[in-house]
């Protein structure tokens, strides 16, 4: 699941990234390429300054960056479980609500973050086993 | 068989247990039916005694009477080691413990199997439960009981049984008891009277079905017997009982259905295309509205609006907002109000707020979805429209797994699935359609319908299976890599005459203990030049081995895996055969080559077939010391090894082997007569120091 097929060369250097509120983050060049859509950006057009991110908002971005970091700084390889584990942590640490977990899937669609876009969506699902009734799926999800 | 029957008055003792205390079980039910009052039952009691009891009924203890079905056996079927009939009637080796051949053995053990160049992968592995079931017997009894307590007598390495299962009169299957982790970590070597908690039930039953799970197990385990005890039932309500299941057999059907959460829930009985279509069109949103009649009096479509907002957004609202426990009365009083000014708006407020999980893009949803098994997706259909429209879209069913759910498969369900999986490329419908659940008919529509892109298809231990179903899959499924029809033993055999040779890109085939005509196999070596695994365990009695083996060489060079178990009549002719196909990897040569020495075929496939990880020689006599010379310096690649009950190993050829063979992680020497007892202890040691895992078990058996 996470064979990592790099569609584009990787990048060197660092990127400067401006979210949906305005802020710009600087991020560094490992994590940079983990975000797939940044590479393929850049391998088209090298030379852009600023990479704008319209559909995510600060608060959003930084968790993503926080995943990269995670991901970049664990000796354990990366599969199905060790995901799981990390992504638990990082609900348990950082997360509050559900939105924010919808927010961040969006932010791995839209960057193409595979191990970030496969653990959210894994840790949902397992959300979604544990609903014993389609009440308690109404209530949990916000389903109408 | 023989039984041991108490009469409810009496008092327990514990003389019934003595080998006199059995009882000629025919006449007994003879006499019972016939209303007879003596000599029925131990203790014989008076006419009015005897009524009572005949309604109530009487604590029964009783061993199996026949075996209708198991998934595999170590014997083979006209044997009597090692077979699954073996569990029938009363333990002959128990309470003793070790390796006996009066008893039931299966086929793998631990999970070499798993390891070995011809494992499989789980096809939707998702649908596994934690503890899957590896094997399976069913097996049934005299005297239908309301079940008490099953005891399986496990004489040699118990702890495998993982699930108990039994069929009632209602025509379907209840489990009594299902393992937990801590029970598949039971160490003890010593023979076990196994009689897990049984759930509470009251159903009535004859018929039982044991599952097993291997992957703790040191070596095989063995079963001496099943016994059922329960308490009988009189025959008149037996009588009853059929009459109504019967008239019930309509609706346990779509039961079934309902069962696995599906969206057919209702009871009709109409099982045609219209109605189908209408079952599979209702789904449930909720909607409380007759509740909440008297709680406000706003008339009209507002209801439906307030009622969704009261009954869905509104808990999640105040949860989001944080909102104690005892404001919660207080808000609700004033969005009442608020809301019977501006019902409209409730909706787009609620809207506004948050994003709920159905606005996520479809292909989130999907990938959401895609890690739940069969069962959660059904149920996660009912939530809504949206959720039901997501989860029956056709990439959620390329590939489809039955097996853990084979006590729900039928027809309807074949029918549901159909609907849906319109590019299906894998399917399991092992164990399923048992006891006419599933009809040959539906089988062929389902598979003319969705099978012309099937790559997988595995129909292992399927009892609906008739030769045209078989004929169908021939025509029909021609991009077929893999196809597994294990345990379809049937007399006249099921694959007949050419009813397969259309499939041509096959790589996988497996047979395992299934009957065959031997053209037809010879047939298909030739057409499928791909072919990489074969399994033809069981197979060597009606078939020619050794033409078979001629076939391989000529046809089949990209052979990796072979598996031959119990072919005796393979000659040392087909052994050299076999040297041809130079990619092996895998052979299985277990009780084959019985009547001939093996001239110098062994050194001939070991030269010849360099990439050799796992070989199988189990009782074949005639490999010689020279053999296991050249085993230990041609098998570098060697790492399982089963040298069971051949005479000519000394403790010398197996240092040779262990010193030679790097890569040997399975060794099993058990049964070697040669191998004095002292020289257990050094083998022992040298388990650990070359870290192989090496199987002794040596009671002694005349074979």
């Amino acid at each position: 699941m996470y064979s990592f097929i790099p569609r584009a060369a990787p990048i060197h250097r660092d990127v400067t990234v401006q979210t949906s509120n305005g802020c710009q983050y600087r991020v560094k060049s490992e994590l940079a390429n983990q975000m797939v859509a940044i590479r393929c950006l850049l391998a088209k057009s090298a030379d852009i300054s600023v990479i704008p991110l319209e559909d995510i908002d600060s608060e959003t971005f930084e968790l993503v960056l926080k995943w990269c970091r995670t991901v970049r700084d664990s000796k354990v390889t990366l599969n199905e479980h060790s995901a799981r584990t990390m992504f638990k942590k990082l609900v348990q640490e950082s997360i509050d609500d559900r939105i924010m977990i919808y927010k961040l899937i969006l932010a791995a669609n839209f960057l193409d973050i595979e191990s970030l876009w496969g653990a959210t969506t894994q840790h949902l699902s397992d959300e979604i086993n544990e609903c014993k009734s389609v009440q308690d799926m109404n209530k949990i999800f916000n389903v109408k | 068989m023989s039984m041991l029957a108490y009469a409810e008055s009496a008092t327990s003792s514990s003389s019934d247990t003595e080998p006199d205390a059995q009882v000629d079980f025919t006449t007994m039910l003879v006499q019972r039916q016939r209303g007879c009052e003596s000599g029925s039952k131990l203790h014989t009691t008076d006419a009015d005694q005897e009524q009572q009891e005949q309604d109530q009924g009487y604590y029964l203890e009783q061993y199996v009477l026949g075996v209708l079905d198991f998934s595999s056996q170590y014997g083979i079927d006209y044997s009597i080691s090692y077979t699954a009939s073996n569990v029938i009637g009363r333990p002959t080796k128990f309470p003793a413990y070790g390796d006996y051949p009066e008893t039931f053995t299966m086929r793998t053990y631990g999970d070499w199997w798993q390891r070995a160049p011809s494992a499989t992968r789980d096809i939707q592995p998702q649908n596994m439960p934690p503890i899957d079931t590896h094997d399976y017997i069913v097996v049934y009894f005299e005297e239908f009981v309301v079940p008490t307590e099953v005891a399986i007598f496990e004489t040699f390495n118990p702890g495998a049984v993982v699930r108990i299962w039994a069929y009632s009169m209602t025509k379907h299957w209840h489990c009594l008891w299902e393992a937990t982790a801590k029970d598949l970590n039971y160490l003890c070597h010593d023979s076990r009277r196994f009689a897990p908690p049984l759930k509470k039930t009251s159903i009535i039953t004859k018929t039982l079905r044991i599952e097993f799970n291997h992957s703790n197990l040191n070596y095989y385990t063995e079963i001496d017997a099943i016994m059922l005890c329960g308490r009988t039932v009189s025959h008149r309500r037996i009588q009853n009982l059929l009459g109504k299941a019967r008239a019930h057999s309509q609706t346990q059907i779509s039961l079934a259905a309902s069962a696995l959460g599906s969206s057919s829930t209702a009871l009709a009985v109409g099982h045609g295309p219209i109605s189908c279509k209408l079952r599979s069109l209702k789904f449930q949103p909720i909607c409380r509205s007759d509740n909440n009649a008297d709680a406000d009096p706003v008339t009209g479509a507002c209801k439906k609006f307030i009622n969704d907002f009261i009954n869905n957004d509104l808990s999640q609202f105040l949860l989001d907002n944080r909102l104690a426990n005892e404001m919660v009365e207080q808000q609700q009083q004033q969005q009442l109000q608020e809301m019977q000014l501006t019902p409209a708006n409730v909706h787009a407020q609620a809207a506004a707020r948050r994003i709920c999980l159905t606005d996520l893009p479809f292909e989130i949803l999907l990938k959401i979805l895609s890690y739940l098994d069969l069962q959660s997706l059904f149920r996660v259909g009912q939530v809504s429209r949206i959720f039901y429209d997501i989860s029956t879209h056709p990439l959620l069913y390329v590939e489809i797994n039955l097996k853990p759910y084979w006590q729900l498969a039928n027809s309807e369900l074949l029918c549901t699935l159909a609907r849906r999986a319109t590019i299906l490329r894998k399917l399991d419908l092992s164990w399923c359609g048992g006891f006419g659940d599933v009809s040959p008919t539906e089988f062929k529509k389902f598979l003319t319908q969705r099978g012309d892109n099937l790559t997988h298809l595995r129909l292992n231990s399927c009892k609906f299976l008739n030769a045209s179903c078989i004929e169908t899959v021939g025509i029909v499924c021609d991009n077929l890599n893999e196809l597994s029809l294990r345990n379809c033993a049937t007399d006249p055999p099921l694959l007949n005459f050419s009813c397969l040779v259309n499939l041509k890109n096959l790589e996988r085939l497996d047979l395992f203990q299934t009957a065959f005509e031997t053209e037809l196999l010879l047939s298909m070596l030739e057409g499928n030049r791909k072919l990489k695994h074969l399994n033809l365990a069981f197979c060597g009695v009606s078939v020619n081995m050794d033409n078979v083996a001629a076939h391989l060489a000529n046809y089949n060079t990209q052979l990796v895996s072979l598996d031959m178990w119990k072919a005796h009549f393979l000659t040392a002719r087909g052994l050299q055969s076999l040297s041809h196909c130079h990619q092996l990897e895998e052979l299985d040569l277990g009780w084959c080559l019985r009547e001939a020495s093996l001239g110098d075929g062994l050194y001939q496939l070991l030269v010849n077939c360099p990439k050799l990880r796992k070989l199988f020689l189990s009782a074949v006599r005639g490999t010689t010391e020279h053999d296991l010379r050249h085993i230990a310096q041609l098998g570098k690649n060697l790492e399982q090894l089963d040298l069971m009950g051949i005479l000519n190993i000394t403790h010398e050829r197996v240092y040779d082997i262990l010193i030679h063979c790097p890569k040997l992680q399975l060794l099993d020497l058990s049964f070697c007569e040669n191998i004095m007892d002292r020289d257990f202890d050094i083998l022992a040691d040298w388990s650990r120091l070359f870290k192989v895992n090496i199987k002794s078990s040596r009671i002694y058996d005349p074979r």
